[in-house]
Order: C-alpha cells, then structure tokens, then sequence
C-alpha cells in the first residue's frame, strides 16, 4: 500500500454513520442548552455601551456592534438552529447556517476587550460537522432513508473533530515553550498564575478558589502540574495516531480542566461537560446504555 | 470528488487553527487563536488591578461584582472595560457616576455610600496563603457618591 494510500485509510476510516450522527446530537444538544443557559447574558451584550467595542475574528471590520435587535434576532435565530442541528433537519442547509451564526454570535461576545477561551473548540467541532454529512443518520431528513453503511464519509469528519480538538492544546504548549522556555516547569510561574488569577477575582468582585490558598506554599505541587500539562499539552497531537492513548488522554485532560476549575474558578463548560471529548470515543455506544436503548432503537441507532 | 472534499475541508480548517501561531507576532483572535494564556513568564506574584470598590459610611471597601461595576457578567470583560474608563477620555468621572447609578438601585448594596475606581497593587501569593488582603499601593482614579435612593413605599 503506498504512502498515500495509507494517509487516507487514516483519515478516512470507514466508521459507522451512527458514531457522526450521535456527535452532531451532543454537540449539538449541548448548544441548545448552552444557548437557553446563558440567553439572558447573551442579550445582555446589546446593552453594552458600544464605545467598549473592540471587535475581533469576522467582525473585525465593523465600527461598530450589530444594532441591538438584528443582534438579538440573531441569538434567538441561532438557538432556533441549535435545535434543526441536533435534530438534523433539513441539515444541509441548517447544519452549515447554524455553524455561520454561532460563529457571529460567539464572536460578539468576544469582541468587548478581551478574548475568552472557553468556545474555541466548541465552534470548531460545530464547524466539522456542519461540513460533512452527520444527517445520515439518527436524524429528522434520514426518516425515510434506507440505513447508511459505514462509510470513509463518516470518518474524516470525526478525524477532523479529535484533530482539530487536540491542536489547541498543542499551540497552547508551544506559547508556553516561546514565551517561558522550561522555566514554566520549574512551578513559579504556575503558582503566581493561580495566585494571580484568584486575587484579580476576588478584587474584581467574583468568586475565587476556595482550595487554591492551602496549596500557596507548595511549590513542589505546582512544579508537578506545570510538568504534566505541558506533557499533556505537546503530547495532544499522539492520540490521532495512537488510538489506545485517547482514553488516557480524553480523562487526563478532562481531569486538567476540573483541576483549572478548583484551582483558578475558570470554567471551560465544554470541556467540563465531556462534550469536547466524545469524538475520541466510540460515541454510538451511547446508545446501547439503559436509559438511552429504547429512544436509540427509536432512532434507529441499532439497524 | 468525496477524497477531495474530505482533504479541503480538514486542511482549510486545521490550517486556520494553525496559523495565528505562524503569525508574527502571534495573533489572538475568535475562534482562531495562539492560545497565550499563562505563557508568558510570571516571576512576579505582583498584581495590579484596576477595580471598582464600593465605600460605606465607616470607610470599609469591597470589590464590586462585574454587573455592577461594568454591567457585564464577564469578569475578564468588566476588568477591560475598567481599565479603558480610568485611562481613556473622558475619565473616569462618567464611568464612576454610572457605577453608583447601579450601587443606588440594587437593595444589596444598602450600605454602600460611594463608589472609587482605583488600581491597586497586591502581593498575591501573600494575599492568598497569609491572608494579606491589605493592597500593596493604590492609586485613586476617582470618587464619586452614591446618588439618594428612592424611599422604600
């Protein structure tokens, strides 16, 4: 088999189209919720004083913000197709408009001084999805479809989902490198980070750690940490081609941002929810679980 | 024809992620990123923060919460907009008054009679191992008084 070849049977594989369609329902599932959630908070941004505008990504060139209506039109509309897109109907068109307006709407929020972190990974995943054909099954439009065969087309997407999930990671491991060199292990830097991050908190009137002041005077702690996140950080990229390390991986990290949470008050809800990490697993298996065989046999997710 | 699609695709968007990292100087931005955060060396466990602090009638202070002090739930977001208010113009003054407009009409923060925007320097390892809470310095951009509240019916 030659080099290309063998590229391709890896981004490729031929996976099952249930494994897709059950990431677009999480994911998806998950922007339903996250959209009601934070409803009140997302609107609230129309009410911002429009000289706080510093507008980042796809809205870099407007002067402006969106006028306060057409934004709240667009939050309400996003969350409409936050539903079409975890049903998936009418996906083709659906899939790839809610992927356009989520990207507005996230980019809105960012775009008053300072950039968060938190649904980078989020959209990206949205955006994978909405790009291929996660509709084929489990969904509203494959009601009537015959049941579709694994197939490479169900594959790449989900390639692209672990890719594209592990890469900030590795970037965030590199600035680490070009900005601090090894010093960033030797734990200082981690502990006036924490330190840092909790008082800027409390100071500014929210909540902080409450387990981060008994660990201060542990420098041995934070050199351990600062070890580990860097090795989990540079090591992302191993997963796509070493499938026994995805599990590993997939709760090491998932422990690393509970430990961020306890530490720093920092909450990276797709993260934390595990959503972000279920394309390393064999997600149609989900569907095998008690409480979720009959809706899967429903859906069709055993055919 | 699918083979190319599938190529396009995943190179169009890995590629993007990748590169404001290639950038020079690297690019912060939504959804494409460096991922800077806690990168840069921090030898110093010195912190300046610019906040909004609400006085009593003892001249006790606390930190006000973000919706308070700038109207966004964000607290990254609110420190930014504090930080533009003290430095840009018109100053502080406009900021420091609308601040207190919100202080006068939320019953939680009865006690509270004027509002300061300030920066002020902490020692947070100490602040948060020792309960040194006390700033370091601070600096006084503005102060400005609570207006009357309406009487209770």
């Amino acid at each position: 088999m030659s080099l290309g070849a063998r590229l391709d049977a890896w981004w490729r594989p031929a996976w099952p189209a249930e494994r897709l369609a059950t990431l677009r329902i999480i994911v998806g599932l998950y922007g339903v919720v996250w959209l009601a959630g934070r409803l009140p908070h997302l609107l609230s941004y129309a009410r911002n004083d429009a000289a706080r505008w510093a507008p980042v990504g796809v809205l870099s060139a407007l002067e402006a913000p969106l006028a306060p209506d057409l934004y709240r039109t667009l939050v309400a509309l996003t969350l409409v197709l936050a539903f079409a897109f975890a049903f998936g109907w009418r996906f083709r068109v659906s899939g790839p408009l809610f992927a356009a307006a989520l990207l507005v709407v996230l980019t809105h929020t960012n775009s008053w001084g300072k950039i968060l972190h938190t649904e980078n990974v989020w959209w990206v995943h949205v955006a994978a999805l909405a790009a291929s054909r996660s509709a084929d099954a489990l969904s509203l439009d494959a009601r009537r479809g015959a049941p579709a065969s694994p197939a490479p087309r169900y594959g790449w997407p989900v390639m692209l989902m672990m890719a594209a999930g592990t890469l900030p990671y590795l970037l965030a491991g590199v600035a680490k490198l070009r900005n601090s060199g090894l010093a960033f292990v030797g734990g200082a830097t981690l502990r006036n980070y924490v330190a840092f991050g909790n008082v800027r908190k409390i100071e500014l009137g929210s909540p902080a750690s409450s387990l981060a002041p008994s660990l201060m005077d542990a420098p041995g702690f934070f050199s351990a940490l600062a070890v580990f996140s860097l090795a989990l950080e540079l090591g992302a990229p191993l997963v796509l081609v070493l499938p026994r390390l995805r599990r590993p991986w997939v709760l090491s990290v998932a422990g690393f941002h509970w430990g961020v949470l306890a530490l720093m008050a920092i909450g990276f809800p797709y993260q934390l929810s595990f959503v972000a990490f279920a394309c390393y697993l064999e997600a149609e298996r989900l569907w095998r679980w008690g409480p979720l065989r009959g809706l899967g046999t429903r859906l069709g997710a055993d055919e | 024809m699918e083979r190319a699609y599938a190529a396009a695709v995943s190179l169009a968007l890995l590629a993007a992620m990748v590169s404001p990292a290639l950038r020079d100087p690297p690019v912060d931005s939504f959804p494409l990123s460096d991922y800077p955060m806690f990168s840069l060396g921090r030898p110093s466990p010195l912190l300046d923060v610019t906040h909004a602090l609400g006085v009593d009638a003892g001249g006790a202070r606390r930190p006000l919460p973000p919706l308070i002090s700038a109207g966004n739930r964000e607290v990254l977001q609110s420190m930014m907009t504090l930080r533009r208010a003290v430095q840009g113009t018109p100053g502080a003054a406009p900021h420091c008054a609308e601040v207190a407009g919100r202080v006068a009409a939320d019953p939680a923060l009865a006690d509270v009679v004027a509002v300061e925007l300030a920066t002020s320097r902490f020692a947070t390892v100490r602040y948060l191992a020792h309960d040194e809470t006390a700033p370091v310095g601070r600096r006084l951009h503005h102060r400005c008084a609570v207006p009357l509240r309406p009487e209770a019916p």
